[in-house]
């Protein structure tokens, strides 16, 4: 016998040590009956499909409808990126979920000189309304559900793409998930430029005029969704991610009801993109636990009875942060467990996971099994064929009820002070403070993460991988088609269009999309449009203060 | 007392481990000097002069590391700047090698133990 296989044997005996769930929630050995005695099943659960909506926001759930299997692509340039969402389109993905790459989230364009070496890196580069032509070309955009992970002038080209294709705008369907006022917390801002660079005022002014033009002209689009940038992946507890985005999604509405929108307008536009991580109980809790949770604040908020409305609606992203780089094919073992909680949350739609994020954007071979994953969830496990299927579980509803509270009081204590708690500084930092202490509890063994610190397998035994590498000729035709862009476009009347947007935007009072459209089909950059609106807010037309404004 | 600058240079905003192993490394005892993400090659290199630093610590998430780093190791050999440079983060197992070439000392992977990077910047910072 080795000494390695003696120490297994003593694992024979072994005991689970860490008694919590994965945020940290002490519990006990069993839940009977006395657990859950205050839960009325009328009051605070209800048949799915009816208020309070804890069982699922539709009667029969998957039934009805399957979840949308929609992947987060975007990586070299936009006809790499066509490519890749066309190949899951085949290998079985029901939505598409483009994603931009930084640069794009700056306001940006490719060619900028902070932008070298990021273009193509971690999303799609997308500068003008060719670039958007590329990303699109051959996908039926009348037929696919869309949710464009892209900065708001990538909207306007998008509009500009399906007005040009002669689509009736009126039956599209997808997302535009605007950059909130959340942009801030989660690392997609330089810190050491956010808050004069970015005002908050100004975020509030693009969605609320994203809301606004979307549901005039684009009803089937949801205008906004809270929590992309991921809040788990920065240290939020569960309730912490789901307190901090109703508090952030409540200051949009306001916003927006602000500028003559009404509550019953506005609410069945907002989604949330929301993690779920690899504790199967605490995770599915959560999405019941926060359905309830909006169901019941809105309704007293806003004293509206409309279920389109009331009911929580989520994309979920499978975490990042349990995934480990040692011993990768893991990772396809922590994703589906993560993905059958959510699941069993009733959430709507979903990205997985590839197994070698920990190493590098996903392969062709790696997101295709991410979509497998949940194919297999769907069509083997008979995860669908009940709603709600773990209602009435003692531990589960006894989890929601202390994850109801929990969010509950966060939401109290936030709902009329969120930006300023945003802009100082303070929920970030605490964030923080919770990773860390996340870090010392695998540092000590406490929390174990196998292969990490347990069930090492020596480095040399290690699994090589294949991993994505950025396709460098594709991310220099983009570069050429940029450039070229530049020099045929019709520069007279692109001056026109960005002194337009510019006037728009002064003006605070009109919707900025008409004329951005006008801008997008006129091919004006990402980083124009985007530099006329900074200047309307008194800001430098360029981020870094690098670049002038082209047209004086 | 070792003292080492840690930063993200280029533009990538994932900070959540980098902030992380800062804190580690201030409460093992080193002064920390953090300049935060979406820095330059330049904004490193100045601080490091300016700072006295014993070390460099960048961190990466997109890739972007085979970019940065020749760059960042260019700057350092042109102001004289002698100190070891390490680099953390999404880095694949392909990469490690290319890295040392351009001059890293060290190459830290994702969920590699704290124990394991302070010990190493112990043994490093401490030559300088």
């Amino acid at each position: 016998m080795t000494e390695k296989s003696l120490r297994s044997l003593e694992k024979y005996f072994e005991k689970p040590t860490r008694l919590k769930t994965w945020s940290g929630i002490p519990v006990k050995d069993v839940y009977t009956p006395d657990d859950i005695e205050a839960t009325e099943y009328q009051k605070d659960l209800g048949d799915p499909g009816q208020f309070p909506y804890t069982r699922g926001i539709m009667p029969g759930m998957y039934r009805g409808r399957l979840w949308s299997i929609r992947e987060l692509t975007g990586a070299s340039s936009p006809r790499e990126t066509n490519k890749r969402l066309k190949y899951l389109l085949l290998e079985g993905e029901t939505a598409l979920a483009p994603i931009g790459d930084v640069t794009g989230n700056l306001g940006i364009d490719s060619d900028h000189p902070r932008a070298r070496g990021a273009v193509g890196m971690q999303g799609v580069p997308m500068c003008s309304l060719r670039d958007m032509e590329i990303l699109m070309d051959g996908i039926p955009l009348d037929q696919v559900s869309v949710s464009l992970l892209l900065p708001t002038p990538a909207y306007a080209f998008y509009i500009a793409l399906v007005q040009n294709q002669g689509l009736d705008l009126s039956k599209l369907r997808g997302t535009m998930p605007c950059k909130g006022i959340n942009a801030p917390l989660a690392g997609t801002l330089p810190e050491y430029l956010d808050r004069e660079t970015y005002p908050v005022g100004m975020y509030l002014r693009l969605t609320t005029d994203t809301i606004l033009f979307l549901q005039k002209n684009l009803p089937r689009f949801y205008a906004l969704n809270i929590g992309p940038e991921g809040l788990r992946e920065s240290g939020a507890t569960p309730a912490q991610e789901i307190a901090i985005d109703f508090c952030i999604a409540l200051a949009h509405v306001r916003d927006a009801m602000r500028r003559g929108a009404t509550a019953d307008e506005i609410l069945p536009k907002v989604t949330f993109t929301h993690r779920c991580g690899i504790d199967i109980f605490e995770e599915a809790a959560k999405f019941r636990a926060a359905r309830r949770v909006w169901a019941r604040l809105l309704r007293e908020e806003f004293g509206t009875e409309d279920p389109r409305s009331l009911t929580y609606k989520v994309h979920v992203v499978t975490m990042g942060t349990p995934l480990v780089r040692q011993q990768p094919l893991n990772n396809i073992i922590r994703v589906a467990y993560e993905a059958l909680a959510a699941i069993l949350g009733g959430v709507q739609s979903m990205h997985t996971m590839s197994y070698d994020e920990p190493l590098s954007l996903p392969t062709e071979e790696s997101s295709r099994i991410a979509v497998r994953t949940q194919q297999i969830l769907c069509y083997e496990t008979g995860v669908v064929n009940v709603a709600d299927p773990l209602g009435g579980s003692y531990y589960v509803e006894w989890l929601t009820n202390r994850l109801e509270e929990e969010i509950t009081q966060l939401v109290d204590e936030l709902k009329d002070d969120i930006v300023p708690a945003i802009e100082s500084g303070r929920l970030i930092r605490q964030l923080e403070s919770q990773a860390l202490e996340f870090q010392r509890e695998v540092e000590s063994g406490e929390r174990v993460v196998v292969g990490a610190n347990r069930f090492i397998t020596a480095e040399q035994e290690e699994r090589e991988i294949k991993v994505h590498e950025v396709n460098e000729e594709a991310v220099r035709e983009h570069m050429d088609n940029l450039k070229e862009l530049r020099r045929t476009r019709d520069s007279q009347k692109v001056k026109k269009c960005l002194e337009q947007v510019r006037e728009v935007v002064e003006d605070r009072a009109e919707n900025l999309y008409p004329a951005m459209v006008e801008a997008a089909k006129t091919y004006c950059t990402l980083g124009e449009i985007s530099g006329v609106i900074r200047m309307a807010y008194g800001l430098d037309y360029d981020v870094f203060g690098m670049l002038e404004y082209p047209f004086k | 007392m070792i003292r080492i600058l840690i930063a993200k240079v280029e533009l990538d905003g994932h900070d959540r481990g980098i902030k992380v192993v800062s804190q580690w490394l201030r409460d093992s005892g080193m002064e920390v000097v953090y300049l935060g993400a979406y820095r330059t090659a330049e904004d490193v290199i100045k601080s490091a002069v300016h700072e006295d630093v014993g070390i460099i610590g960048l961190s990466f998430q997109g890739g972007q590391h085979l970019f940065c780093v020749p760059e960042v190791a260019e700057k350092m050999k042109e102001n004289n700047l002698n100190i070891p440079l390490v680099v953390g983060g999404n880095i694949p197992n392909k990469d490690i090698n290319k890295l040392k070439q351009f001059g890293v000392s060290e190459v830290f992977q994702t969920n590699t133990p704290m124990a394991t990077i302070t010990e190493r910047i112990h043994e490093l910072g401490g030559k300088g």
